[in-house]
């Protein structure tokens, strides 16, 4: 094995490495070398594989395959832009909801409970991120979706006549929206950003936090004065974070969605929907053909997406930090 | 500070100031402002509580009155193929399963039981299990033994973290498009295994490099100096050192895709005895699977059926997620 200079590295670290030619050494890391090169690997075969699968379609459709909302399979012409915009409405609605409960939670598990209680807390939180999709989706389907029927019809009848609400909830809604989807994406994410921002609040100097308290402010002055802007970047990745989850999410989404086999794209949230990871799920069974390669370049766009998301919250967090070492 | 009597004296106790410093109270919307910010921040919790609450309750109330022995380990009813379950028959030609069996007519009424998909999601997540675990460990290896640094171990970590937010149906899709139909393999328990591994493997190697980087050096020196070689210190020092850490992040991504539907849903199949779903070349089925599939392709018991097995993927889960915190808990406390 060759001792490569590794800055670092400290000496105890190189005398570590200064191994040479022991064979089973070089064999564990070989090993070890090959298991975290399978990651890429990994990552490389499904760029390849599906954007070779997806490839007549794209090819053939080109931009048009993206920016066009109209989705016909029988008639060999595909437009991703209607789920596209299912996608974006129900995680939308996800984070709006989300995010200011998790970070609630967050704020309340750091600053106000009790030690005991917060044990309580990451126990709740880590329960609710393990119940599985599919039983979200059993649950809204099987018994939420007649009540919430009623509940939207009635709101749709309300808001009736009134200028743009009566857009953005329509009436005739049967209970499975792209508001029901996004509510339980809420439901889904909101303990991946819990998490995620606690870790962050806490971080924050016990020093700032008694500081701010020793000039006289209560305990909100001291939370919006020191520990949210001491956060920002954390919590800002935690969005990005929750995004992440939100725009993936198949199975409970699929269910409570509505699923139109053409949606347009539209304001009315208590109307159907479908989103790109639902597509796939409902058609990808019986699809052949130009229609298989259609939906394999929906995944194909879901994993450039979150390629990109991946990218934008390295730079975002980037981004609040340097401003938060700016301040100090 | 709401500062009555008792709680200034005791916060100036702690701090070690004289006690007859005056703190200025609080009072009129200052007051009002941090009291309804702090009620928020308490609804805030009970509110994300109570979907949690509602789901148990559900499952638990839907589910009591099928559970039981027999209802685990029966084969799932496809006999009663036009009056009674339709759905699995349906879903048998769609998912190019078994047919033959929806043709007989139905001898008595079918009795729910999916014995079948509680076989196959111990095989398929034990199988996805054996694959990612070992593989993931060792990435882990790398990245904090050997890697560090370096751009490449750099590399390795941000597409880690790139594919722990890559969605799961993309891997179905994945292994459904190299698996199924560019090697022409056919679905099978293993392809949806290798589907789940997929999922897990980024976990596994996060967690997992997380638990050795708590491993203190000192261990690593310590070995060293007694003259043992890196892979020595590794398998005799390090890894038993991070032991229950890692026990507990890989009982994390077990239940996590046990729960899972997306990766399995293309690559799996179907199959309605337990005999068919005991195969791991063979087509199967999973609990989340087949929850997924009573719910589209209902027939008169399938929300009776679907409530069961969903009963029975939250306690799989659950134990999994709380035994795996009993074990962190004790690794921390350590």
């Amino acid at each position: 094995m060759q001792t490569i200079a590794d800055p670092e590295a400290g000496p105890e670290r190189s005398a570590l490495s200064a191994t040479n030619g022991s064979v089973p050494d070089t064999a564990f890391r070989v090993l070890a070398l090959a298991s975290g090169l399978l990651v890429l690997v990994i990552l490389a075969l499904i760029a390849i594989t599906t954007t070779q699968k997806a490839w007549p379609v794209l090819s053939k459709h080109q931009l048009d395959y993206f920016f066009s909302t109209d989705w016909r399979p029988n008639e060999q012409h595909f437009g991703i832009l209607g789920f596209v915009w299912g996608t974006v409405v129900a995680s939308t609605i996800g984070i709006v909801l989300a995010v200011p409960t998790s970070i609630g939670i967050a704020l309340f598990a750091t600053e106000v409970a009790p030690r005991r209680m917060r044990r309580t807390i990451t126990t709740v939180m880590d329960l609710l991120a393990s119940v599985p999709s599919v039983v979200f989706g059993l649950v809204g389907f099987l018994v939420l979706k007649p009540r919430l029927q009623n509940w939207y019809q009635a709101l749709g009848r309300w808001c009736e006549g009134i200028p743009i609400l009566h857009n953005v909830f329509g009436t005739g809604s049967s209970g499975t929206s792209l508001l029901t989807a996004g509510i339980v994406l809420a439901i889904m994410i909101t303990p991946i950003i819990t998490s995620v921002t606690r870790e962050v609040f806490d971080t924050v100097p016990r020093n700032d936090k008694e500081g701010a308290l020793a000039l006289g402010a209560t305990r909100s002055e001291m939370i919006t004065g020191v520990v949210l802007p001491h956060s920002s970047g954390g919590m800002a990745g935690a969005v990005m974070l929750g995004l992440g989850r939100a725009k993936g999410e198949t199975i409970a989404v699929t269910l409570l969605i509505g699923g139109v086999s053409n949606p347009q794209i539209t304001v009315n949230i208590l109307g159907p929907g479908d989103a790109m990871p639902s597509a796939i799920a409902r058609n990808l069974q019986e699809a052949s053909g130009d229609f298989r390669a259609a939906l394999i370049g929906l995944g194909v766009t879901l994993f450039v997406i979150t390629m990109l998301i991946n990218l934008a919250s390295r730079r975002i967090v980037g981004v609040f930090d340097q401003r938060l070492k700016g301040a100090s | 500070m709401t500062a009555t009597t008792t709680e200034r004296r005791s916060a100036a106790g702690r701090l070690a100031v004289p006690t007859d410093v005056r703190v200025a109270t609080v009072t009129g919307r200052r007051l009002a402002r941090n009291r309804v910010a702090t009620g928020a921040m308490g609804l805030a919790f009970l509110v994300a509580a109570l979907p949690l609450l509602f789901v148990a309750f559900t499952v638990v109330g839907k589910a009591t009155n099928v559970m039981g022995w027999s209802f685990l380990t029966r084969d799932i009813p496809t006999t009663a193929a036009a009056t009674e379950l339709q759905g699995n028959c349906a879903a048998a030609s769609k998912y190019g399963g078994d047919t033959a069996a929806c043709k007989k007519v139905p001898a008595a009424a079918p009795r729910p039981g999916i014995g079948p998909a509680v076989v196959g999601t111990l095989i398929t997540t034990g199988l996805a299990a054996l694959l990612a675990i070992p593989l993931g460990i060792l990435a882990a290896v790398y990245l904090n033994e050997y890697g560090r640094a370096r751009p490449l171990a750099r590399l390795v970590r941000f597409m880690t973290d790139v594919m722990v937010g890559v969605p799961s149906i993309v891997m179905g899709i994945f292994v459904y498009a190299l698996w199924v139909v560019t090697m022409g393999q056919g679905r099978s328990a293993l392809a949806a295994s290798i589907a789940l591994a997929c999922l897990m493997l980024p976990i596994v190697v996060r967690s997992s490099e997380e638990m050795l980087k708590l491993v203190p050096n000192a261990l690593r020196e310590g070995s060293a100096a007694l003259g043992s070689r890196t892979w020595k210190t590794t398998l005799r020092v390090v890894l038993p050192t991070a032991l229950p850490g890692l026990v507990s992040g890989a009982m994390l991504a077990v239940a996590r895709a046990a729960g899972e539907t997306a990766p399995v849903l293309f690559t799996i199949g179907a199959a309605a005895t337990v005999r068919q779903a005991t195969t791991v070349t063979g087509q199967s089925t999973t609990l989340s699977f087949q929850i997924y599939n009573l719910i589209t392709n209902g027939g008169r018991l399938s929300p009776q059926m679907a409530w069961g097995a969903a009963f029975t993927l939250i306690v799989l889960v659950l134990a999994l997620t709380l035994i795996a915190r009993a074990v962190s808990a004790r690794f921390m406390m350590r």
